[in-house]
């Protein structure tokens, strides 16, 4: 199912909390969003899954709105930063109420991925630890088969090992059925190794959005040492949109063509170079620099 | 797999039931506790009195389960709908492909389904209780009980209901639950009652006249109409009709409000602002008037300083109200809350005042008065209005034109002169009411007129009569429309239903009917001499009708000598005799009784005071009860030993012999 918002807004008495949100999801693909704290990740999740209504704007799945919609609602879950369910309900009594709603729910795939991760059906969930208890709620998603996944910060609190199998069981569905991934995290190395595209928020708007491979290709990341350092025309030539200065060694980010910077970069006579790709997290940096939102060095008392 | 366009929800429906299963299991042991026992208690005494009504058990023992019962129904919408106030619920919830519309259906569903259980189990257990009763609990008792709990139960359901889609807090519905319930009652008594702090002239103390000023807002109570019914006893097809319809709009309007509730507002305490701004100005004007009503009453020398009384109450109050509207202590004043609080405030007071002002000098048209009441607060057996349900339309009210036109006279000049004496130097509560030709009453009583002022002495030397025919209650009551009867007091004497039954009292008071000596109302003998005060208790409705009748009727005479009434319960005051010869004005020797100290009174007339032995003589003379309103002697029972000589005379019991 493709996922399309049109002009997003949403605020929380005078406050906006999302501002003209344009987005759009490929059906069978994995978008991440990244964003400051208070960014508006979770409201604009939430908003997808239906649980806000949108004050302006709209939320499509395949051109169809999802709010108080049980067609499109009954092919998507949403599973929040700490997992809900039921009091005093074993994971087995969840599953009994996810196969009267969700109806591509498999009992055989429920059987295979708690048996898989060792989760007994039959305790009580709120019982279970935090990573238990997200793991339980993962069993129950993938047993639904949904067709849309919303997920707020879904690794957190699982192990290394789990996180894989996971993220492995995401991408089998991706594969056998199209299932379309929508999650958001702070840990931007796991999201640049799964996503297909990301989307920067901060304040409530996206400030970037791009598929992964495409920010690879459109931008890099070189540090060059001089034996006297260039002018402005350096910055110019290359497309520099960003850089630092340690000595006589320039580390910079460079937007757009990339294919012949080793030509431009000889131009200036440089003692040593080195092309690097760029990292989800240099991107961050850049954009949130780009509007004021950055790391300074602070001194403490 | 659900249908799509189910109300139902089978997982909502498990996971409400959860909810409040021991809640329905703790009820169910109290509903017991409280009900089929203290039914066999009673069927072990004799607590009933007799009449002809269809009078129920499960009714009169069952008060305090029916309080439970409300309070349970309440409890049922908190529990069920509490997923909405946290926002891990609430979110899980909304998030699942489950309209809103079934969400609420499941969630009233589980709470009607959990009122009619229990209900039905307790009358299976009544059911079979009955053989050990020893009084009759029929099956058209239980199927009446269980149904009127039941429907009373539903409406207090879906008032608790609509109260949560307010808030968005435990505490915050359970004060909202109160709010709804009690804060236009509440709130109008505050103002009643401070309103009688700033005029005189408002009916508080007289029990009909207080009646009238809260019946609006007492109709318009689910606990009084709820209380009233289940106590009466009654069943007013119109009214159930009525809250039948006020039910059924709050459920629709519960569920529109869930419907367009915003889940975002989880964490805030209340849903609607507006609601919070229009809550915290009620609150604040209950609290300032109720705590100024409590200060002026607790120190009425500051009376003077309402206005500083109110504004402190006023401060005092917003602080309060807004920690609990705000759920916390720790609470933020707001400007803006802050400013519309202040104008609400101001208008309110301002139409305080003005409507008030007006309430108090309202003067009915003399075309439009059928009869007037009118009391100075001397009079020897001082009468109420109560009940008119089983009295006569005109009990109490005078329909002399002369009267009536002295009586509004007398008030008008009352209004005019607008005075606030002390207590000390005030004239007792007088007291005048008006019957309208339209069937309305109006009532209005006023203690604080000077005693000492020219008005104040015109009112206590009114040629008004205190006692006439009108206001006999054993002449002017229905008998035929007294259902049921407990007791009867007369003098300090009771009667119970064993001494006399509804049959024989009816009997009783046809004679006296029939037996009653004509009198004119300018015969001072018959108003002021005579006069003995009545009370008769219903068995059925815990209704009592108090007054007074004349103990120159034979059929009274009669009735208490075969009952065994003596005089020697008026022992222990003083017996005063007054010779009547030579008094040709005997209405202005009743004046004086009423107005000039009894050292005065003693020189102006012929007054013996009687010792021991010449009282016990005369006592049996009176349980003869050859009372003669043409006699020559007036005897007086009254505290004379105990008091100041140069104090007016308290007068227990009058009466003329030969």
């Amino acid at each position: 199912m493709d996922i399309k918002t049109v002009k997003l807004s949403k605020s929380f008495d005078r406050e906006k909390a999302l501002n003209t949100v344009e987005l759009f999801v490929k059906s069978g693909t994995i978008h991440g969003l990244i964003g400051s704290n208070g960014a508006g990740k979770t409201t604009l999740l939430k908003v997808l899954t239906g649980i806000y209504k949108e004050d302006e704007g709209h939320v499509f799945y395949n051109d169809a709105p999802v709010f108080e919609n049980i067609s499109v609602k009954e092919k998507v879950i949403f599973i929040g930063d700490t997992p809900f369910f039921f009091s005093g309900f074993s994971l087995l009594q969840m599953a009994k109420h996810y196969k009267t709603i969700y109806k591509n729910w498999s009992d055989t795939r429920f059987k295979t991925l708690y048996e898989y991760f060792k989760i007994d059906p039959k305790k009580s969930l709120n019982e279970m630890s935090k990573g238990m208890r997200r793991q339980a709620s993962f069993i129950l998603a993938f047993s639904s088969k949904p067709d849309v996944l919303v997920l707020d910060e879904p690794f957190d609190g699982l192990d290394p090992i789990v996180r894989r199998q996971v993220k492995n069981i995401i991408l089998q569905d991706m594969a056998s059925y199209g299932l379309t991934v929508v999650l958001s995290s702070h840990n931007l190395l796991e999201m640049e190794n799964i996503c297909d595209a990301i989307s920067i928020m901060h304040k409530g708007e996206i400030l970037y959005t791009n598929n992964i491979n495409q920010m690879k290709h459109t931008h890099c990341k070189l540090q060059v040492a001089f034996k006297e350092l260039p002018d402005e025309s350096f910055y110019k030539t290359l497309n520099v949109v960003q850089h630092s200065v340690q000595g006589r060694v320039i580390t910079c980010i460079i937007e757009g063509d990339i294919e012949n910077i080793e030509e431009k970069i000889s131009k200036f006579d440089p003692l040593m170079y080195d092309i690097l790709p760029i990292t989800l997290d240099e991107m961050f940096a850049y954009e949130m620099g780009e509007i004021g939102y950055a790391i300074e060095d602070i001194i403490i008392e | 797999m659900q249908s799509k366009t189910s109300l139902l929800n089978k997982v909502l429906l498990k996971t409400f039931t959860n909810s409040i299963f021991w809640l329905t299991i703790g009820y169910l042991l109290l509903t017991i506790l409280s009900l089929p026992l203290p039914l066999y208690i009673a069927s072990v005494g004799s607590f009933i009195g007799d009449g002809e009504y269809n009078y129920n058990p499960l009714f009169w023992y069952g008060i305090v389960h029916f309080l439970f019962s409300l309070v349970y129904a309440m409890m049922l919408a908190v529990n069920i709908f509490n997923f909405k106030n946290k926002a891990e619920t609430n979110d899980y919830i909304h998030s699942l492909p489950i309209k809103r519309t079934t969400i609420f259906s499941s969630g009233i569903f589980v709470g009607i389904i959990a009122i009619i259980v229990p209900a039905l189990i307790t009358s299976v257990i009544l059911l079979l209780e009955q053989p050990v009763l020893t009084y009759n609990l029929s099956v058209q008792h239980i199927i009446i009980w269980v149904s009127f709990v039941i429907f009373a139960q539903i409406l207090m359901f879906f008032l608790s209901v609509l109260a949560g889609m307010f808030v968005n807090s435990i505490t915050l519905h359970i004060e909202m639950i109160l709010i709804l319930l009690f804060l236009p009652f509440l709130l109008w008594l505050s103002i009643v009652f401070n309103a009688s702090t700033f005029f005189d002239g408002l009916a508080i103390y007289s029990r009909f006249g207080f009646t009238e000023l809260i019946k609006t807002v007492g109709e318009t109570s689910l606990m009084v109409y709820l209380f009233e019914t289940f106590t009466s006893y009654y069943f007013p097809k119109g009214k159930m009709i009525i809250w039948t319809v006020i039910g059924i709009v709050m459920l629709i309007l519960a569920s529109v409000l869930y419907k367009v509730r915003k889940n975002e507002r989880v964490n805030k305490p209340f849903n609607f602002p507006v609601i919070y701004y229009v809550l915290v100005v009620l609150l604040t004007l209950l609290g300032t008037l109720f705590l100024s009503s409590a200060i002026s009453f607790i120190l009425p020398e500051i009376k003077n300083l309402s206005f500083m009384i109110i504004l402190l109450s006023a401060v005092v109050s917003y602080v309060f109200v807004l920690m609990f509207m705000q759920d916390t202590v720790r609470i933020k004043f707001r400007m803006r809350e802050l400013i519309i609080t202040i104008v609400s405030m101001a208008v309110f007071f301002v139409g305080f005042f003005v409507l008030w002002g007006r309430y108090v000098s309202y003067l009915p048209d003399e075309s439009q008065i059928e009869g007037v009441y009118f009391n100075n607060g001397t009079a020897i057996n001082n009468t109420h209005i109560e009940d008119l349900d089983i009295l006569d339309s005109k009990y109490m009210f005078d329909d002399d034109k002369e009267t009536i036109k002295d009586v509004r006279n007398l008030h008008k000049e009352i209004i005019d002169s607008n005075q606030k004496a002390d207590m000390n130097n005030s004239l007792s509560s007088v007291n005048i009411s008006y019957l309208l030709k339209n069937g309305k009453v109006v009532t209005r009583e006023y203690s604080q007129i000077d005693a000492n002022s020219g008005l104040g002495k015109e009112i206590l030397n009114s040629k008004i009569p205190s006692f006439t025919k009108d206001k006999d209650l054993l002449y002017k009551i229905k008998e035929d429309k007294l259902k049921s009867f407990q007791n009867m007091n007369i003098g300090s004497y009771n009667f119970s239903h064993q001494d006399i039954s509804l049959k024989e009292f009816r009997v009783f008071a046809k004679d006296y009917k029939n037996k009653m000596p004509e009198f004119s109302k300018k015969n001072s003998i018959f108003t002021e001499t005579g006069v003995i005060n009545v009370d008769i208790y219903s068995a059925d409705n815990y209704n009592s009708y108090s007054g007074a009748a004349t103990l120159y009727n034979p059929a009274l005479q009669q009735f208490l000598k075969n009952k065994g009434f003596s005089f020697e319960d008026y022992n222990y005051n003083s017996l005063v005799e007054i010779d009547l010869n030579g008094v040709d004005d005997k209405y202005q020797l009743f004046e004086d009784l009423s107005t000039i100290s009894y050292k005065e009174f003693k020189k102006k007339y012929n007054v013996k005071e009687l010792d021991e032995s010449e009282k016990e003589e005369k006592i049996n003379e009176f349980n003869d009860f050859n009372f003669n309103p043409e006699g020559n002697t007036l005897y007086i029972f009254t505290d004379i030993p105990y008091s100041d000589n140069d104090v007016i005379p308290y007068i227990e019991l009058s009466v003329v012999l030969d």
